[in-house]
């Protein structure tokens, strides 16, 4: 708070003061009143009144200072009302009853949708585990009558169920309560899952794969990073080139991290896309030559990293590679 | 013959899993009543058990706990709750490992055999193969024929260890590819190709030839 602008705020009782002076000084004058007497009345009147106005706009000053204050430290600032102090200033107590009933509103508001998010979520969650059943029988169906048309099958369905997990894994995103579990994970183990699922499409789309050095260790979640690769091999699968398709996939270690890397010798990305390849939604011109493409996988991939404390990061050339790189912690972050 | 209880209550996949694990030589016993399921387990006397968590009357948790009070048989979940902390749960009530569904079949067999080698030590006796007086043993990675031995890479045991147990028929190309993928292996057709040019040079060093046959457009033999 300014004190020009209190000035201006309190305008109407200084003019009060100043016209109030000048009536007692006429009235004064008319009754001859010696004007030494006058004067001293009036001084000693107008240190009483300009001392009380500088207490009363310090006072308002520190009163405002300390609330903010404390909403600078509240990470929920629509929770103000339920910390700050109560007043004991008529004028603030009526303003502090105000803010405590829009908060309230405000409140009930946000755990209402918050509850709605949850069951939303829940609701995901048991639908994708439904879901599952039918995919589960239908992959043994077609396990158990191999056929050309089985495996075509098999390819499909293997599609429904990455798609079923987007929206999975979609769903855990923003949530409060976490679902994941940071510990000890082998690399080369998520990895031959990852290929182990991708084998058919993969061996159809006469694509060779090459593992160097990934027997190594990282602190993650094993199913978010299976999820994370799966994307990534996917899209490797997705944007190949007509002939003669290499997925490399190694891993370095420094000090603190493992970065576990995937490049493949596809169509690669254009350098004015590369930047916006994590963005949702962001299909780019590789994306829009293929229909399947809804800018989700990338997406994911890049905020389930964020969650896990994991970097990613792309490298390509046009036509000649795409390498993604996923930064993993090899110890186990204490807990903030 | 290895005996698998499988504990599963949508009968599709029971049904399907059956003819899967009958078709990969285990002997299958299916839970049909969800009543006292694990007196029913208990009573069956086999190896493994495979179980799903959400079942009509008690959840597969319960049902592995109580199991574990009395037995322990090796116990598989097989589940479509794929959190970290699902699978925490079942390894914390004893389970012995945590698949998820829809599982990819290669694994889950590969699950079933080393749980089963783990606790009955049934460790393939048949680490070596004969064929025509050549042996070729699968830990040592070595091929002998007449006193003679060569060094094979892992690569090349495992196609030749294919080819060896499917003697007498033309084998697809596609059908070593898939094999070799299911053993950790991601060769493609050009390597596939590599592969058995490679094995040749190394047969004629032993002084075989012509053991591996190309069909064409269909695949090999031996």
């Amino acid at each position: 708070m300014k004190f020009t602008s209190y000035i201006k705020d309190q305008i109407n009782s200084i003019l009060a003061f100043l016209i109030f002076c000048i009536i007692i000084f006429a009235y004064t004058n008319a009754l001859q009143i010696d004007k030494n007497v006058i004067f001293i009345l009036l001084t000693i009147y107008s240190l009483f009144f300009v001392t009380g106005f500088f207490m009363a706009f310090q006072r308002k000053k520190k009163y405002l200072q300390e609330i903010e204050a404390i909403l600078e430290n509240l990470p929920e600032k629509y929770l103000l009302s339920e910390v700050m102090k109560k007043p004991k200033n008529s004028e603030d107590l009526a303003y502090y009853k105000i803010l405590k009933r829009a908060n309230k509103s405000m409140l009930e508001n946000v755990s209402k949708s918050q509850k709605a998010q949850k069951d939303y979520k829940e609701y995901i969650e048991s639908w994708v585990h439904e879901i599952k059943i039918p995919i589960t029988s239908a992959k043994l169906l077609c396990e158990n009558h191999k056929s050309e048309l089985t495996n075509k099958m098999d390819d499909e369905i293997e599609e429904i169920n990455n798609f079923v997990e987007q929206a999975l894994f979609y769903a855990r995103l923003d949530c409060v309560s976490n679902d994941f579990m940071i510990r000890k994970v082998n690399l080369e183990e998520v990895i031959r899952n990852v290929l182990a699922r991708n084998k058919k499409s993969m061996i159809q789309n006469q694509i060779k794969v090459e593992l160097s050095n990934v027997q190594t260790d990282a602190y993650t979640d094993e199913k978010w990073l299976e999820f994370i690769v799966n994307q990534i091999i996917v899209n490797s699968i997705k944007y190949k080139k007509e002939k003669a398709q290499e997925v490399l996939i190694g891993s370095e270690e420094n000090a603190k991290n493992v970065k576990l890397w995937i490049q493949d010798n596809g169509i690669g990305i254009k350098p004015s896309e590369l930047d916006r390849i994590f963005e949702k939604g962001f299909t780019g011109t590789n994306g829009r030559r293929q229909t399947k493409s809804t800018g989700i996988g990338l997406y994911l991939c890049q905020k389930l990293c964020e969650q896990l404390g994991m970097g990613i990061e792309a490298e390509s050339k046009e036509n000649e590679f795409t390498k993604i790189t996923i930064t993993i912690p090899r110890e186990k972050k204490i807990e903030q | 013959m290895p005996k698998i209880v499988i504990v599963e209550d949508d009968k599709e996949i029971r049904e399907e899993l059956k003819i899967l694990l009958q078709n990969s030589g285990y002997e299958v016993d299916l839970i049909t009543d969800f009543e006292n399921v694990e007196q029913q387990i208990l009573n069956r006397e086999s190896h493994l058990i495979l179980l799903d968590v959400n079942l009509p009357q008690k959840d597969g948790y319960e049902i592995c706990s109580k199991i574990r009070t009395k037995s322990k048989i090796p116990i598989i979940f097989v589940t479509s709750k794929n959190s970290a902390m699902d699978e925490l749960n079942g390894i914390m009530r004893g389970a012995d490992d945590y698949i998820e569904k829809p599982y990819n079949v290669p694994i889950l067999l590969a699950r079933i055999k080393n749980l089963l080698n783990r606790t009955y030590s049934t460790e393939d006796q048949d680490r070596k193969i004969e064929y025509k007086g050549i042996v070729l043993d699968i830990l040592k990675s070595t091929l002998t024929y007449r006193e003679k031995e060569i060094e094979l890479t892992k690569t090349e045991i495992k196609t030749l260890s294919y080819l060896f147990s499917n003697k007498d028929k033309i084998i697809a190309r596609a059908d070593i590819i898939d094999f070799l993928w299911d053993n950790g292996v991601y060769a493609d057709d050009n390597s596939l190709s590599v592969i058995v040019t490679r094995l040749r040079e190394k047969l004629k060093d032993l002084g075989i030839e012509n053991l591996i046959e190309t069909k064409r457009g269909q695949g090999y033999k031996i």
